[in-house]
C-alpha cells in the first residue's frame, strides 16, 4: 500500500490524492482501467498521470494476448519478439506492455523472472535517460517510466525477485537517476528480507494434488507441538464408508494421552470446517475436541499460588526431571489445553462429508483409540466462514477452490 | 549451638589421649570466653538429655546443616576443624589390616571373585556383631581406597556396600540376621537395581509392585538396566526401587515408591542382556527383569510406600562411595600425567618446564586435593555427629569430583596428543573409566539443580518472611529502606564471621576468600527469592550457577580446614598444602564473585536471554537452523 501511495504521490504531485486506491491489489482484481467512463472523461493535462488508464481506450491496437490460440509461455515470449521486431520505432511500446501484463495470468508466466525481463527489453535504450537535473527530478518520460514501474510492482505483488540483470536493464533505459532505477532498488532492499520471513516455508511451485496440499496445511497446523505426526488413512481400510477418499490426521503424542485420559461420560464434537489457507489454496479442516476440564485448569491457575512464598520448594526425586511450580503433582498444561477447549486432533479430508469424518474417528480406534467405542461423539457442523471469505476476498476467488470444498450446511 | 560446642571439647577432653583435644579445647574457650568447668552449668539438663541419646551411639549431637547454611549466609566456624573420627589406635589397626589390600590390589592385575571374598571386602562396612569389620563412614572409605585402583572392581563393591549401608541403617533386626551375616562373607553379593533404560514419561518408574490383598505378598514387574551384576554362580540380592500405588488414594496424589529386597534366586527374575559399556568394561552391567515376582512383607526395607524418603540415605551413600572411586582415579592420572611430563623432551625442553603443563598440573592437584579434603570431611562429619544432614556435603562431594575428574582426564588429551587415545593404553581406559563415572547414577546436571534447589528449600524456609516484605515494597516500606541504607556490595561485602580464628593465620587471607564467597552467595539466594519468588524452581540457569557456587565454597572450606590442621601438625610437605588451599581459594574466590555476578546482572545483562531465545529455534528446526554460508538467496 504504502509503495503505491509513493509512487502515485510523485507522480501526481499531491493533486489527485482521491484516486489513491484503498485495496489491496491481487492478482486477479488487479485491473489496469477500472473506470472506463472515468477514463474517457479525463483530459489531456492529467494523461501522463493516468496513463495506465487510457491504455485500454486506445483505438486501432490489436491486442495480440487476447487472441491467441495457445496460451503457453513460448507463445508469450514469440509475441513480445514479434513486437520487437515488427518496426524500428516500437510505436505503442507502452500499451503494449500493459497489455503484456494484463494477460499474464492467463499464460501463467505472472511469476516468472524472464518473461519481465523480455517486456522491459521491449523499452528502447538510451533514449530515456536523463540528461540533466530538472529532467531526472521531474521525471523525464514519465509515462514510460510509470509504466516500468507498474511492471516492477506487479512482479513485487507476485513475489518475483528481480535480479541484476535487470537493474543493468533498467539503467539502461532509464539511467541512474532513473525512478524505476529507485523502485528497483527498494524492492531489492525489502524483497530479500520479506522472501524467507514466513515460519512455515512452502515449496515455490506448490504441489497442484489436494492430499499433498492438505497435507502441508495440517503439518503447518501441528507445529505447535513438536511431536505431532501426521497420518494419511484411506477409508478403503474401512468396509462400511461410503466415500472412498483421503484422511490426513495430525495428532501428537500429548494428544492421544489427553484422550486416553478422557472421561467417557463426557462427548467427544467435531467441529468445522474451519478454513487453513496454502498461499492462495484453501483448505478445510475440522477438530476433535471436548470441552475444557474446568477442574484440571482451575487447578493450574496462578492466581492461587502464593508467588511469595519460598518456603515450600520441592526437590527432585533420583535425578528426575526437577520440579517447576505448576509440576509439584506432575502436571502441565498443554499446549493443547485451551481455555475454550480440548483439541484432541486435527484432520482433513478428500470429501469433507460426515461419512469421511465417521471414518476418520473409526481409522482412529482401529489404529489405537479403542477407548471410541464408549466415548460419544458428536458432529457440530458451522460453515459461517466461507461466506465471510467471500466477503472478504470477493468473488473470483472462488474459482481457486478445489473440488475438495465441497461445503455443506450442517446445523 | 554453644553447648553442642562445649560438650564437643568436653568430650575429647575426657579422652585425654588427643592433644587435638586440647588445641579444641582452648579455641572454645577462647571463643566464648567462658572457662571449661563451669561450662556445665547452664541447661544442664536439655544438655544431659542429648549427651544421653549420643552416648549410645558414641556420636555428638548433630549441628546445624554447613553447606545448607552457607545459603543463608551462616557458617559454622567450629566445623573448619578437620574431623578426627578414627581414634590413634584404631588408625594403626586399621592400617595394618589395610596392607594386604594395597599388597593384593597393587600386585594383581586380574581380580578374582575368590580373592575379593578372602580379603573381607564384602565385609567392610557390615557391623562386628554381624561377622563383618564394623568400619565407619571414614574408616571404610579408607579401606576401599586400595580396591579402587581397579575401577571396575570398585564399582562392584560400591554398590554391594551402598546396598549395606542401607540395611544397617533401615532393615529391621530380622532383615539384618538374613542378610547382613551373607553379604559380610560375599556370599550374597548385593547390587542396586533403581535406573531404568526408558523411564517413564508421568511416573518415577515404570517397575511397577502391587500388594496381593490375597496372598499376602506383593507381586513385582518390570525392568531395570545398568544393575552390576556378579559372576553367573554367585547368590544375588538386588535392591528394587519399585513405584507403588497409595491403597484408598488415586490418581497422582497416590504414587510412591518402595524399596524391596529381592534375592537372584527368586522365580520370575531374570538377568538380562549385558550393556557394552564405554569405560569399566570389566565390570558386568545387565539388564534385570522381574516377572510376577512375589515379595513377602519381610522383603521391604523400611516402610512400605515410603520409599521416596529413604532415597535421601539412598543416595547419600552412593554418592560418597562413588566420589572416592573418582578420587582414586583422578590421583591415578595425575600421576600418569606428572611422570609422563617428567620424562618427555620437546625440542630439548621438558615438558614439565612449560608453563602450561605446570599451570594444568597444579590445577589438577588441587582439584584432587579439594575432592579428598571434601569427602573425608563429609565422612567425617556423619561419624562425629549422629543423624548430621550432610544431604548437600555428599552431594556436592560427588558434583564437584566428577566434574574436575573430567577434566583432569581431558587434560591428558591436550598434553599427549593422538597417544592418548591409543586403544588398550592406560590413557585411553583412564579416560573411558571417568567418562563412565560421570553417567554412574544421576546425570551431573540433575545433581547440581538437586544442589541448589536443597539449598533454596533450607534458606527459603529460614527467608521467607524477609523475602515476602522484599516482594511487597509498598507494604513494608521500613525493610526497603533498611536494605537501601545498608550498604552491602557484591563486590565488597562486609562479613562478621571471622573464619580466620579458626585456622592457621597463614590462611587468613583465604578463610577470607571463604567469608566473602559465603556472603556473596546469600546476596545471590535472596535476589534470586526476591525476584522470582516462587518460580524461582524454574531458573534453573541461575541454579546451576548457585550450585557451582556452593560447591566451590564447600571445597574452598573443606581444603581450608585440612591444610590447617596438616600445618598444626606438621604432617609432610604441609607447606605445600597451604600453598593448594590458599590457591584453591583465591581461584575459588574470583570463580564465585563472577558467578554471583551474573547472577546479579540478571538474563538481560548476561546472555542467558539470547540463548533461551536461540534454543527455541533449534528445537523447531531439530538443529542447527543456518543455512550455509555460501547461499545465495536472488
Amino acid at each position: 500500500m504504502m509503495r503505491k501511495l509513493h509512487s502515485l504521490l510523485r507522480l501526481q504531485g499531491g493533486i489527485n490524492q482521491t484516486l489513491y486506491r484503498h485495496t489491496a491489489p491481487t492478482i486477479s482484481a488487479r485491473n489496469y482501467a477500472t473506470d472506463e467512463a472515468n477514463a474517457n472523461a479525463d483530459s489531456n493535462n492529467n494523461k501522463n498521470s493516468n496513463a495506465k488508464r487510457e491504455s485500454k481506450s486506445l483505438p486501432a491496437i490489436r491486442n495480440p494476448f487476447g487472441a491467441a490460440q495457445e496460451k503457453t509461455k513460448n507463445t508469450y515470449l514469440t509475441m513480445v519478439e514479434i513486437f520487437e521486431e515488427r518496426d524500428v520505432h516500437r510505436r505503442n511500446h507502452v500499451e503494449f506492455i500493459y497489455a503484456a501484463l494484463r494477460h499474464m495470468p492467463e499464460f501463467g508466466v505472472e511469476n516468472d523472472l524472464e518473461v519481465y525481463k523480455a517486456l522491459i527489453n521491449v523499452m528502447p535504450k538510451g533514449k530515456f535517460i536523463p540528461t540533466n537535473v530538472f529532467q531526472s527530478e521531474f521525471m523525464h518520460y514519465p509515462k514510460q517510466q510509470q509504466c516500468i514501474i507498474d511492471l516492477l510492482e506487479q512482479m513485487e505483488d507476485n513475489g518475483v525477485m528481480p535480479d541484476y540483470e535487470m537493474e543493468a536493464m533498467l539503467l539502461n533505459v532509464f539511467g541512474k537517476k532513473g525512478h524505476p532505477l529507485r523502485k528497483y532498488w527498494r524492492m531489492m532492499y525489502w524483497m530479500p528480507k520479506f522472501k524467507n520471513l514466513s515460519p512455515w516455508p512452502l515449496p515455490d511451485q506448490l504441489p497442484d494434488d489436494t492430499l499433498e496440499l492438505a497435507r502441508l496445511a495440517v503439518e503447518r497446523m501441528c507445529t505447535v507441538d513438536l511431536r505431532s505426526k501426521v497420518n494419511v488413512f484411506e477409508t478403503k481400510e474401512l468396509k462400511d464408508s461410503l466415500d472412498d477418499t483421503w484422511i490426513v490426521s495430525g495428532m501428537s503424542v500429548e494428544q492421544s494421552k489427553l484422550l486416553k485420559e478422557h472421561s467417557p461420560q463426557k462427548a467427544l464434537y467435531i467441529e468445522g470446517p474451519f478454513h487453513i489457507w496454502i498461499r492462495n489454496r484453501r483448505i478445510n479442516y475440522f477438530t476433535l475436541r471436548a470441552d475444557a476440564d474446568t477442574e484440571f485448569l482451575a487447578q493450574l491457575d496462578e492466581s492461587q499460588m502464593d508467588e511469595d512464598d519460598v518456603s515450600q520448594i520441592g526437590v527432585p526425586f533420583f535425578g528426575r526431571a526437577p520440579p517447576r511450580r505448576h509440576n509439584q503433582l506432575g502436571k502441565v498444561r498443554s499446549v493443547h489445553q485451551q481455555d475454550d477447549g480440548t483439541i484432541f486432533a486435527i484432520c482433513a479430508t478428500g470429501t469433507s462429508t460426515k461419512d469421511s469424518l465417521l471414518s476418520w474417528i473409526r481409522l482412529l480406534e482401529l489404529h489405537g483409540f479403542a477407548e471410541f467405542g464408549q466415548i460419544p461423539v458428536l458432529f457440530r457442523f458451522k460453515s459461517t466462514v466461507p461466506a465471510k471469505a467471500e466477503e472478504i476476498a470477493g468473488p473470483d476467488q472462488s474459482s481457486d477452490m478445489e473440488a475438495l470444498n465441497i461445503h455443506k450446511e450442517h446445523t | 549451638m554453644r553447648y553442642n560446642l562445649l560438650s564437643r571439647a568436653a568430650r575429647l577432653l575426657n579422652e585425654k589421649h588427643s592433644s587435638r583435644a586440647q588445641i579444641l579445647l582452648t579455641r572454645s574457650s577462647s571463643s566464648n570466653a567462658r572457662s571449661e568447668l563451669n561450662a556445665q552449668a547452664p541447661g544442664q539438663q536439655q544438655e544431659e538429655q542429648v549427651t544421653a541419646a549420643t552416648e549410645e551411639s558414641g556420636k555428638l549431637p548433630a549441628r546445624e546443616p554447613l553447606v545448607k547454611n552457607f545459603f543463608v549466609g551462616l557458617a559454622d566456624r567450629e566445623l573448619l576443624g578437620y574431623p578426627e573420627v578414627i581414634q590413634r589406635d584404631e588408625m594403626s589397626a586399621l592400617r595394618n589390616a589395610l596392607l594386604p589390600l594395597n599388597n593384593y590390589f597393587a600386585e594383581e592385575q586380574d581380580t578374582q571373585p575368590q580373592a575379593l571374598k578372602q580379603l573381607g571386602l564384602y565385609g567392610l562396612n557390615v557391623p562386628t556383631d554381624y561377622e563383618g569389620r564394623g568400619y565407619k563412614w571414614s574408616a571404610s572409605l579408607m579401606a576401599s581406597e586400595p580396591e579402587a585402583q581397579h575401577t571396575s572392581v570398585a564399582l562392584g563393591l560400591q554398590t554391594h556396600r551402598v546396598v549395606v549401608d542401607l540395611l544397617c541403617e533401615l532393615g529391621t533386626v530380622a532383615q539384618q540376621q538374613r542378610y547382613l551375616p551373607q553379604l559380610a562373607t560375599g556370599q550374597l553379593i548385593a547390587s542396586e537395581a533403581i535406573l531404568e533404560y526408558t523411564p517413564p514419561e508421568d511416573d518415577f518408574f515404570a517397575t511397577q509392585a502391587q500388594y496381593d490383598a490375597d496372598r499376602r505378598c506383593w507381586i513385582l514387574n518390570g525392568e531395570k538396566a545398568f544393575v552390576l551384576t556378579a559372576p553367573a554362580e554367585q547368590q544375588q540380592l538386588f535392591l528394587v526401587l519399585a513405584q507403588t500405588q497409595q491403597p484408598n488414594v488415586t490418581g497422582n496424589l497416590g504414587r510412591t515408591s518402595c524399596i524391596f529386597l529381592v534375592d537372584g534366586k527368586q522365580a520370575g527374575v531374570r538377568l538380562g542382556e549385558a550393556h557394552e559399556t564405554f569405560g569399566c568394561q570389566a565390570a558386568s552391567m545387565r539388564r534385570v527383569h522381574f516377572e510376577q515376582v512375589q515379595l513377602t512383607e519381610e522383603q521391604i526395607l523400611g516402610l512400605p510406600h515410603e520409599g521416596n524418603r529413604y532415597a535421601e540415605q539412598l543416595v547419600r551413600s552412593s554418592r560418597l562411595r562413588g566420589s572416592l572411586s573418582g578420587i582414586v582415579l583422578a590421583k591415578r592420572l595425575l600421576r600418569q600425567l606428572a611422570t609422563f611430563s617428567v620424562q618427555t623432551q620437546q625440542c630439548g625442553v621438558q615438558m614439565k618446564d612449560l608453563e602450561l603443563t605446570r599451570a594444568q598440573l597444579s590445577q589438577s592437584t588441587c582439584s584432587i586435593y579439594a575432592m579428598e579434603s571434601m569427602l573425608y570431611m563429609t565422612a567425617g562429619l556423619m561419624d562425629e555427629f549422629a543423624g548430621q544432614d550432610v544431604t548437600l556435603e555428599s552431594s556436592i562431594t560427588k558434583f564437584y569430583t566428577l566434574q574436575q575428574l573430567y577434566a583432569i582426564a581431558s587434560h591428558s588429551l591436550t598434553l599427549l596428543g593422538p597417544q592418548s587415545l591409543h586403544r588398550g593404553q592406560v590413557w585411553e581406559q583412564g579416560l573411558r573409566d571417568a567418562a563412565q563415572l560421570c553417567t554412574q547414577g544421576e546425570s551431573l546436571s540433575t545433581l547440581s539443580l538437586f544442589i541448589a534447589l536443597t539449598g533454596l528449600q533450607h534458606a527459603g524456609q529460614r527467608m521467607n518472611e524477609g523475602v515476602r516484605k522484599a516482594r511487597n515494597p509498598l507494604f513494608h516500606p521500613g525493610h526497603i529502606f533498611g536494605k537501601f541504607l545498608s550498604s552491602q556490595s557484591l563486590e565488597q561485602p562486609k562479613t562478621r564471621m571471622q573464619l580466620n580464628e579458626n585456622v592457621h593465620p597463614t590462611l587468613e587471607p583465604a578463610a577470607q576468600c571463604i567469608e566473602h564467597s559465603v556472603a556473596r552467595l546469600h546476596m545471590a539466594v535472596e535476589l534470586m527469592f526476591t525476584k522470582h519468588g516462587s518460580a524461582v524452581v524454574e531458573r534453573q540457569n541461575e541454579m546451576q550457577r548457585l550450585a557451582n557456587i556452593v560447591s566451590t565454597i564447600y571445597a574452598m572450606w573443606a581444603s581450608v580446614a585440612r591444610a590447617s590442621r596438616s600445618y598444626c601438625i606438621g604432617l609432610p610437605l604441609a607447606d605445600h598444602e597451604l600453598l593448594t588451599a590458599s590457591a584453591i581459594c583465591t581461584q575459588g574466590r574470583d570463580d564465585v564473585l563472577r558467578l554471583a555476578t551474573e547472577i546479579y546482572s540478571g538474563n538481560y545483562g548476561n546472555n542467558d536471554i539470547n540463548l533461551m531465545r536461540l534454543s527455541s529455534q533449534v528445537a523447531k528446526s531439530s538443529g542447527y537452523f543456518a543455512v550455509h554460508p555460501l547461499t545465495y538467496n536472488f
